[in-house]
């Protein structure tokens, strides 16, 4: 079975979760609003750190680590529809709380999982456009001149341009699968990239420039998976089902 | 250069900083209570970062910095900006500065104590503890849940059961008592963690590279970081690991990418050891102060050794 996780407005993990569905058969979605609903939660960590997972929905579907599945992760933050009616302090701390949870039983989860939970995100992790433009140099990826100082908006550094010309060339389990031709070197670069980031699924997002030169512009654990075409869905049926 | 971050009157940083100077190793301090004084900048070019710290009327050339310890406070709290409105630029500029400082931190070549994003598993105690696990230590047994029922067949099949925070917020240890049993029903709302517990002796274990410094903690109380607030007593004493466990706790460490770490042990009757957490930034000056353990003149030491860049580390 493959297990798809995804926030309730997710486009693209519901045409990845079709896709996948048509050529396996077998997959469930599960959305954050679903979760948030969850009727019952048991996650167990045993003394030699084995932990189990039983989540029982409020439809009767049960998330479990005792069904063998493949997870497709895009669950980005923990769902707070039901904690807003919480009032403050209390609900800050049930976010922590919940989101706690989340990052545990998550990784409890066993089986093939793109992408791992991380403290900075539960469908990978969420890397500052400098730690990314750091991290891809040293993949051997170009990248354009990176400038950070004490009167960058801290909020907008987080959102550097998007470039209409921008291709995204997805990194899985070792393969690269691109909408444009990319030079195998630049792919290389980003099968390295996606190791170096310890994430199993990585979109990086490159620019053409004058000379044939790619530069990468921006990195994803979460890409915009629609662009992937059936090469991306191949990619991901082998990576999710051992 | 090494550069101290944080408010110099706080005790761990002024400590370190005072075995710096006992070394004769000179420091860099970045005061944020100061910040207004203060102006960073840096840039990335294939894949090496570069820029200027400017501090008290001085520029620093980044990468002459080869170290930090890194004990800031939450800047939007600082006594200096109590009175500013949020978007002033008082607050906008300490803000800018935090932020710039936090991400070069995060991408400088040198030996930061410690980096943010490794810090980030203490904020999950279950997935820290399957980390924790994965090195060979024991963890308590541990249910979350919002099922009572489910609580009390732990409780039936563990006995002494204690309940706290899954997250690193309210981190206070409480036994699950009649009282809690009385009001059960409520973990409907918010599933909690619960756990066996767990008897011994709590050993705290801090690592400072490879530096091992053991602390046992006799407390008449289950948790006893509060046992004075709650009336009881909490003592402790300098003690020893064998050499293997001494090596695990290094490798944890560094598995987790913090070379300075407080690890909370508990040695039981049997003779076994529960890892509990973590402690990615750990408030060593109790400790030193209860032991004498020269835990700060350690960090100084492990800062020390990276001067001049790695080639330069001799131990």
């Amino acid at each position: 079975m493959i297990l798809v996780l995804c926030e309730a407005f997710d486009a693209a993990a519901y045409w990845a979760a079709s896709g996948l569905q048509n050529r396996t058969g077998t997959v469930m979605i599960v959305t954050a609003n679903d979760l948030d609903g969850a009727a019952r939660w048991e996650h167990r960590v045993s003394r030699t750190g084995a932990a189990t997972v039983e989540v029982t929905l409020a439809d009767g579907r049960v998330v479990s680590s005792a069904t063998p599945a493949g997870v497709l992760n895009r669950l980005g933050y923990v769902p707070t529809d039901r904690l807003d009616r919480l009032g403050s302090p209390d609900r800050d701390y049930a976010m922590q709380e919940m989101n706690a949870l989340y990052l545990s039983w998550l990784h409890g989860l066993p089986g093939p999982m793109l992408n791992r939970p991380k403290p900075q995100g539960l469908g990978g992790m969420w890397r500052h456009p400098a730690a990314w433009a750091m991290m891809a140099g040293q993949a051997g990826l170009a990248i354009a001149p990176y400038h950070h100082s004490c009167r960058t908006d801290p909020a907008a550094a987080w959102a550097p341009p998007h470039h209409a010309s921008t291709v995204t060339v997805f990194a899985v389990g070792g393969r690269t699968i691109a909408s444009s031709p990319v030079p195998p070197r630049v792919r290389a670069g980003c099968i390295r990239l996606a190791g170096l980031a310890g994430e199993g699924l990585l979109g990086v997002d490159l620019m053409e420039q004058a000379g044939k030169r790619w530069v990468a512009t921006g990195a994803s654990p979460r890409p915009d998976l629609t662009a992937g075409g059936d090469a991306l869905l191949d990619a991901l049926q082998e990576a999710l089902t051992p | 250069m090494i550069l101290l971050c944080g408010v110099p009157s706080e005790r761990p940083l002024a400590m370190v900083a005072a075995e710096l100077e006992a070394l004769g190793t000179p420091y860099l301090m970045f005061n944020q209570r100061t910040v207004a004084q203060c102006t960073l900048a840096w840039q990335i070019r294939r894949g090496t970062v570069s820029g200027t710290l400017h501090l008290d009327g001085t520029d620093h050339a980044l990468p002459g910095i080869d170290a930090a310890y890194v004990r800031l406070m939450d800047d939007r709290v600082l006594p200096e900006l109590r009175d500013e409105p949020p978007d002033s630029p008082a607050r906008l500029q300490s803000r800018g500065f935090h932020d710039a400082l936090y991400q070069w931190l995060e991408i400088a070549p040198g030996r930061i104590v410690n980096r943010a994003e490794p810090q980030g598993s203490n904020g999950s105690k279950p997935y820290q503890a399957q980390l924790i696990a994965a090195h060979g230590f024991f963890v308590p047994e541990t249910l979350i849940t919002n099922d009572p029922l489910a609580v009390l067949e732990f409780q039936r099949r563990h006995g002494t059961v204690i309940y706290k925070s899954i997250s690193a917020v309210r981190s206070i240890v409480h036994a699950l008592d009649a009282d809690d049993l009385s009001r059960l029903d409520r973990i409907r709302w918010c599933p909690v963690q619960f756990q066996a517990l767990v008897p011994g002796v709590d050993i705290r274990v801090h690592v400072v590279g490879r530096a091992v410094f053991a602390t046992e903690i006799v407390s008449d109380r289950i948790d006893y970081r509060y046992a004075r607030k709650m009336g009881g007593t909490a003592e402790l004493r300098e003690t020893e690991l064998s050499p293997e466990l001494a090596a695990r706790c290094v490798a944890l460490a560094a598995e987790l990418g913090l070379p300075f770490v407080g690890i909370d042990l508990k040695r039981t009757p049997d003779g076994e050891f529960y890892c509990f957490e973590v402690n990615p930034c750990p408030a060593f000056s109790y400790f030193e102060a209860n032991t004498g353990q020269p835990i700060a003149r350690a960090v100084a030491q492990y800062l020390a050794q990276y001067l001049g860049g790695s080639n330069s580390v001799t131990t």
